[in-house]
């Protein structure tokens, strides 16, 4: 213990911790030789602080670096000291860092045990907690992440308490050779403040010198400037800013020459990615400094470049030496995983409870009030009934034993593989019904979306319905394949609905009571709600529209919830969750949107004048933003459609037209036209429904679903008489959001009636009371046992896994070779008016088919066909040939005269059709696609901007508040 | 109890009345408005077709009976009306020509052995008019546009009567034709007769006797499946003693019907046969009657024929139109209790002909008279009238091959009569203008020799429907 240690003290307006630091120093059981204070500018005396402890202080400026400070102090080692070459060791500590007594003694008797150590750092705990780890030696990650490999707030039970060499050691508590850090050059002057730590033990560990941490000794550390606790000029505000770019510098400083290349690469690429995350997740400020940091980086390549000539002239080890003090090559992905994870689970859990805030607020507003009372005496923690009271949680043992010994989760686990058994038509391709055959690849739904002009029949301006993107974006995300975004769809969707139907009913139930609902009922419900799409006979015919919104609404409505949040900031991402999901809802069925503005008006009439609400904006914004924001983000698909002629399609369901006409009676038993299971099953619900009414407890909430289903029945009743004309087809408003929404409203009522009637003590026991509980129970299960058993018998409608084509095989191939090769389809007879269709490239796909339907194809061709089917010479066939078509096939039945008509015309060819009672000819001509073009119009490239930025906009804004996590320094 | 809480009693009382209420008129609200809401379900919209005026015809003509093409004679001729002009194109075979058409006239051609197919375009296409006729035999035959579907009632297939089928394809794609055979024993299987193809602009023959040997007559269904082809059938009676061989034209009849009237009628001696077709799925029986010039009449002494589902009844004649009693008659009017096709075969002095019902003419037509002008000092033309719907008139103008106007004549019209009017010599077409009632009618030729053929007024393919067309599945 002969030699020397001069400890380094910097400060910079630390006079918060420096008398503790202070203390420390005096404390230390083997005191330093000598003690050199150094302050940089402080304000708040802590020059003082330094002078009055040590006798003396370098007082420098405040823009003074911590390396220039260091290097200042090293200047000064051994002044006032015996001996001429001063200190062997320096001792560096922060000024909001104070060590254990015994850390210097300790480091002192680890630098003797292992005399090639040349650089020494203690443990580092949290300060004021001094019980938590920060930091045992850090290392960085390929991503410029300081890697500590410590989990977040760990306490340290002496579980990392062994030395060992590691890459570098925080300059907090750092005992480093002097003439190792005089060879090292100390601290790089590009570093001020963050990250030279491992900038120095990266360039020790080149230059051969080791490392140690030496984890008995212990530093409690405040990271003050890290934390933003302090601000210094070095640090300014954007204390991010900084970490990035030292972290982006000691990469590039320090990385092998033969990988600087792909770091470069790699390194802009991930932090763009950074700077999308960080934007997505509403840190605006973050991804500034990020992108701030990356610019300030690659714009100086001189910098890096000096610094890369000057560590090389250290290098004395191989690489690979070096290489294994870094953090493995897998970290960051791991790191992301777990972001991905919280973030999902952020997601799941946002908003998951708006009841028990509004009650908590409530309580916290009166603490006399009942809503006070009543969780005071939920939150007894005596309660064994109670699963979040200690013994709840002593009960809960392991998830598989959980779920086996409980009914409901067996009953949930039972819904569910019925479900996806009903569903199994899915797996595979699904087309038929009012189902498409999806496109090959997902390129051609992209085009769709964001083409203005598609060369669809005879070429058509008619925007791609909406529903058409999130299908898009969700194939795109399953590896570009439509058919598989079809599958998932349908199979996924009922899955959706029970699970939001799940979420939704429980936290309406504890609207209702604290302890909410039961979850047998819960259970009742949600798979009633699931039931819906499929006993309806959408999901049999089809009818993605039905579906995807009955997977949507419990989730809107759950969403919706939010706007009864006491906190305004929750209303609002409320107001943009729910906007997204209506968006969402219209895209697949427009007349969600009509519906729900006209509820939503009631609903803020309802607490404007008879709740005597104060008109504040954070009341009547909310619900404003959720319904306008389909209207902005749908602008790409409405606006054209109004343009173009399509404005029919705002009250059409997905799906191929025309929709279900679905009478009164059936939107009340919830069955899609004649499709679906018997009707008799649904009428349980609607009975139900009305027997819920006499709940007395639960009847004002009842009220308010079957206020719902009034708008929704009215709006039907308004929509009814309406007739929408395409093409040849006069066909009904697409109503199939309306019967969702009466049947989720009838469940919704029948479960919180149940509940009320369950909760309220019972008056009178009697025979009479057990009777008609068993009676509504039977009648509960009528729908639910009958609808999955119905379902699971499966194929009811005309989904399959093919349809019916009515042009052969030979002309789709024809037709894919180009838009020119088109063929020219005709329905229907000349008494009765004859149909077209024009089917160009692999046919007439989903998506395709609603942009055809809704087009309306020139005069001019219209007339050429006209006289094609009923006085063709050779200049009518030229002319089809001039429009693209390549090929006539008509469809059986085939009206004679017309087939003869055609016949009796030169330059066609007889073809083979698909069936022998159609008839198909071929055109000698070779067509031509001139006619096919389209302009393309700005404003469409405006609207497709205004769409995709306005959803990743509105999907940020939705999206849950991710908590800042901290990296230390 | 104190007044504050009195008070709110009171208002409790209050609020569940509101509920109550609620919980009573939400329903019913609701209810009603379900009860009341009935869109309508998805449909097509029906589009009428509409009539424009045809801008190509092509009629078809077979090829001429007599070998010896002197004899045959191919008559064109428009009724386009409004004075159009224009020219029609004939090919017969691989030649073609052209002929200038103007309306009202007909200009005479030599016929062909072989098949011709005469094309008007424009103005002429309307009422295009083409007519086939040879002297010895005495035959005419009608050359119209092609028909899916005809009924050809009264072949045969053996040694004393043989039938061919001629079918003509006048365009360029292939055209396939199925022929049912309906024979007294019921419907016959003839796998030769079904998809029987016609390449594009060319014409096949159909012997029956080669195809279906069997002595009976037999009816044809001839449908056309894909394509257009002209159909025409020739009948050939033999003699087996003396080797005497007639041959004429069968007339089509384009779908079957309950009352057929036949006009043409030659009362006297010779071989008369009617045959009656019936293809529906239970019995008929048809009565027969006569008509006359003032009268028709059900002749005493025939009983109603029975003719069997899916079958064909021939019954000979013979005796009662060589009777007093068919003095007179222009016409044979079968009347059945379900449709039928029909027909009468005469032979006549050594002559074939054949009696078809023509079908109702409501307006304006014209019809080219057989042979009217080449050899009009040896043949005469009559014009008979029948089976008028109601009591009316109809102007008659015959017309010379330059289209000046021979006679013009208005003839009074009723149900149950029959008048005729001979047209005079040089007459090659004729006009006839109904009014207030629809009628069937036909020119009757008769030759020196007593030999005879008819041709029966038709309505003139003056406009083609042209559909609604709109856009969609």
């Amino acid at each position: 213990m002969d030699r020397s240690v001069a400890l380094v003290l910097v400060a910079h307006d630390g006079a918060r911790w420096l008398p503790t630091v202070l203390d420390g120093i005096a404390a230390q059981r083997r005191a330093p030789d000598q003690l050199i204070g150094v302050d940089t500018g402080s304000l708040d005396g802590s020059a003082d602080l330094i002078r009055d402890a040590f006798g003396s202080v370098l007082a420098l400026s405040s823009s003074t670096s911590y390396p220039d400070a260091l290097a200042h102090a090293l200047a000064h080692a051994g002044d006032g000291v015996d001996g001429a070459d001063g200190p062997e060791w320096l001792w560096l500590l922060h000024d909001d860092s104070t060590p254990d007594p015994g850390a210097l003694e300790t480091l002192m008797i680890a630098a003797h045990e292992f005399p090639e150590a040349d650089l020494l750092g203690p443990k580092l705990r949290e300060w004021p907690s001094l019980r938590r780890l920060l930091e045992l030696g850090v290392t960085i990650s390929g991503t410029g992440r300081r890697e500590t490999g410590l989990e977040r707030g760990e306490y340290d039970q002496g579980q990392h308490d062994e030395i060992r060499r590691v890459l570098a050691v925080n300059t907090a508590g750092l005992l480093v050779r002097r003439s190792a850090l005089e060879r090292l050059g100390g601290l790089d002057p590009q570093l001020p403040i963050f990250g030279n730590d491992i900038d120095l033990g990266w360039r020790a560990a080149r230059a051969g010198l080791t490392t140690l941490i030496v984890p008995q000794a212990v530093v409690f550390h405040a990271e003050a400037a890290h934390r933003g606790l302090r601000r210094s000029a070095l640090t300014g505000r954007h204390t991010h800013f900084q970490e990035r770019r030292a972290a982006l510098y000691t990469l590039l400083a320090n990385s092998r020459a033969r990988t600087l290349p792909l770091q470069l690469v790699r390194m802009l690429l991930g932090s763009l990615l950074r700077v999308a995350g960080l934007l997505a997740t509403r840190q605006g400020g973050r991804a500034a400094d990020e992108f701030a940091a990356l610019v300030s980086v690659y714009v100086r390549p001189g910098v890096v470049h000096r610094a890369r000539r000057a560590r090389r002239e250290l290098d004395a080890v191989p690489p690979a030496e070096v290489r294994a003090l870094l953090a493995p090559w897998w970290l960051p992905y791991r790191h992301g995983l777990d972001v991905v994870g919280d973030l999902a689970s952020a997601v799941t859990d946002q908003a998951a409870d708006v009841a028990e805030r509004r009650r908590i607020a409530a309580a916290e507003a009166d603490p006399a009030s009942f809503a006070a009372r009543r969780q005071r005496s939920a939150l007894d923690p005596d309660d064994p009934d109670d699963p979040y009271s200690e013994e709840g949680m002593l009960r809960d043992t392991g998830l598989v034993a959980r779920v086996v010994t409980n009914p409901v989760a067996l009953l949930l686990a039972l819904a569910v593989l019925l479900l996806l058994a009903a569903t199994r038509t899915a797996w595979g391709t699904a087309v038929g019904g009012g189902l498409t055959t999806p496109p090959g690849g997902v390129g051609s739904w992209w085009g769709l979306v964001l083409d203005s002009w598609h060369r669809i029949g005879q070429g058509t301006a008619v925007p791609a319905s909406p529903y058409l993107l999130p299908l898009t974006l969700l194939a795109t995300v399953l590896g570009g394949k439509p058919a598989l975004a079809v599958s998932v769809v349908l199979i996924g969707a009922p899955l959706l609905a029970l699970w939001g139907a799940w979420r939704l009913l429980r936290v309406l139930g504890r609207l209702l009571s604290i302890a909410g609902a039961p979850r047998w009922l819960i259970l009742w419900g949600a798979v009633a709600w699931a039931l819906v799409p499929l006993a309806s006979g959408a999901w049999s015919d089809g009818r993605l529209g039905p579906v995807v919104a009955s997977a949507t609404l419990p989730w809107l409505a759950h969403a919706a919830l939010g706007f009864a949040d006491p906190e305004p900031e929750r209303r609002w991402r409320a107001a943009w969750r729910a906007g997204l999901l209506l968006t969402l809802a219209v895209a697949f069925t427009p007349t969600a949107w009509l519906i729900c503005a006209l509820l939503a008006a009631v609903v803020v009439v309802v607490a404007l004048v008879l709740l005597r609400l104060h008109p504040r904006r954070s009341i009547w914004g909310p619900p404003a933003v959720a319904l306008a924001v389909p209207v902005c983000l749908l602008a790409a698909w409405w606006v054209p459609a109004l343009r173009h002629g399509a404005g029919v399609s705002l009250l059409m369901d997905a799906g191929r037209p025309p929709s279900h006409a679905i009478a009164g009676w059936q939107l009340a038993v919830g069955r899609l036209g004649d499709l679906g299971a018997p009707w008799w099953m649904g009428s349980a619900l609607p009975v139900l429904a009305v027997v819920a009414l006499a709940s007395g407890r639960a009847r004002i909430p009842v009220l308010a679903c079957w206020l719902i289903g009034v708008v929704a029945g009215l709006v039907a009743l308004a929509l009814s008489p309406v007739t929408l004309h395409v093409g040849a087809t006069a066909a009904p408003v697409g109503t199939a959001f309306l019967l969702v929404l009466v049947q989720g409203a009838a469940i919704v009522a029948i479960v919180l009636g149940a509940q009320g009637a369950l909760s309220s003590s019972p008056g009178v026991r009697g025979l009479l009371r057990i009777g008609v509980a068993v009676l509504l129970a039977a009648a509960a299960l009528v729908p639910v046992a009958g609808g999955l058993a119905w379902a699971v018998t499966g194929d009811h409608g005309e989904l399959g896994d093919s349809a019916a084509s009515v042009v052969p095989a030979y002309m789709l191939e024809d037709a894919e070779r180009g838009a020119a090769h088109g063929v020219l389809v005709l329905r229907g007879s000349v008494a009765e008016g004859v149909r077209y269709e024009v089917v160009r490239g692999d046919g007439i796909t989903l998506g395709e088919d609603e942009i055809l339907a809704l087009s309306t194809p020139p005069a001019a061709f219209d007339a050429c066909v006209r006289d094609f089917v009923s006085r063709p010479d050779a200049g009518t066939v030229s002319e089809l040939a001039g429009s693209g078509i390549q090929y006539v096939v008509a469809t059986s039945p085939v009206d004679p005269a017309v087939a003869a008509a055609i016949d009796a015309t030169g330059g066609l060819s007889q073809a083979s059709p698909e069936s022998r009672a159609a008839r198909a000819w071929q055109i000698d001509t070779p067509p031509s696609a001139a006619r096919l073009a389209g302009p393309t119009g700005w404003l469409r490239w405006a609207l497709v901007v205004l769409q995709l930025g306005g959803l990743v906009v509105v999907i940020v804004l939705a999206a849950p508040s991710v908590g800042r996590d901290r990296r230390r320094s | 109890m104190s007044r504050a809480a009195s008070r709110v009693g009171g208002r409790a009382r209050r609020r569940i009345d509101v509920t109550v209420i609620l919980a009573v008129a939400l329903p019913l609200l609701l209810g009603l408005a379900l009860a009341l809401t009935r869109p309508h379900a998805a449909r097509t919209v029906p589009a009428a077709a509409s009539e424009a005026p045809l801008t190509s015809a092509s009629v078809v003509c077979p090829g001429s009976i007599d070998d010896t093409t002197a004899a045959s004679t191919l008559t064109i001729g428009s009724a386009a009306g409004g004075g159009a002009t224009g020219s029609a194109t004939v090919r017969t075979g691989t030649s073609s020509r052209t002929v200038d058409l103007r309306d009202g006239r007909s200009s005479d051609s030599a016929g062909s052995s072989a098949p011709t197919v005469v094309t008007g375009t424009g103005a002429v296409a309307p009422g295009l008019l083409a007519a086939l006729a040879s002297a010895s035999p005495l035959t005419a035959w009608d050359c119209t546009v092609p028909v899916g579907d005809q009924w050809f009632t009264g072949v045969g297939a053996g040694p004393t009567q043989a039938s061919v089928v001629e079918l003509v394809n006048p365009n360029t794609g292939l055209a396939v034709v199925d022929i049912d055979v309906l024979s007294d024993e019921g419907l016959l299987d003839v796998p030769q007769l079904r998809g029987v193809s016609v390449p594009a602009g060319e014409d096949t023959r159909l012997d029956l006797g080669e195809l279906v040997p069997r002595t009976g007559v037999m009816a044809l269904h001839v449908s056309v499946v894909r394509g257009q082809l002209g159909v025409a059938v020739r009948d050939r009676g033999e003699r087996l003693v003396g080797g005497v061989s007639t041959e004429d034209w069968l007339a089509p009849q384009p779908s079957p019907s309950r009352r057929s009237l036949m006009l043409g009628l030659q009362p006297g001696s010779g071989r008369h046969t009617l045959t009656i077709a019936n293809d529906g799925d239970s019995q008929v029986a048809a009565d027969l009657k006569l008509v006359t010039a003032d009268s028709t009449f059900a002749p005493d002494g025939l009983d109603p024929i029975q003719v069997p589902p899916h079958s064909v009844v021939e019954t000979v004649l013979d005796d009662t139109l060589a009777g007093s009693v068919a003095t007179g008659a222009v016409g044979l009017e079968v009347e059945a209790d379900g449709p039928v096709t029909t027909s009468l075969r005469s032979v006549v002095h050594g002559d074939l002909s054949f009696l078809v019902p023509g079908e109702p003419v409501a307006g304006d037509t014209t019809l080219l008279v057989p042979g009217g002008g080449q050899d009009g000092e040896k043949t005469s033309a009559r014009l008979l009238l029948g089976g008028a719907s109601a009591v009316g008139v109809a102007t008659v103008t015959a017309r010379d091959a330059r289209g000046a106007t021979l006679l013009t004549e208005r003839i009074s019209l009723g149900p149950d009569k029959a008048p005729s009017l001979d047209l005079p010599s040089g007459a090659t077409s004729v006009e006839v203008v109904p009014s207030r009632t629809s009628v069937q009618g036909a020119i009757l030729v008769t030759g020196p020799d007593a030999g005879s053929a008819v041709v029966r007024l038709r309505e003139l393919e003056r406009t083609g429907s042209v559909p609604h067309i709109s856009f969609g599945p």
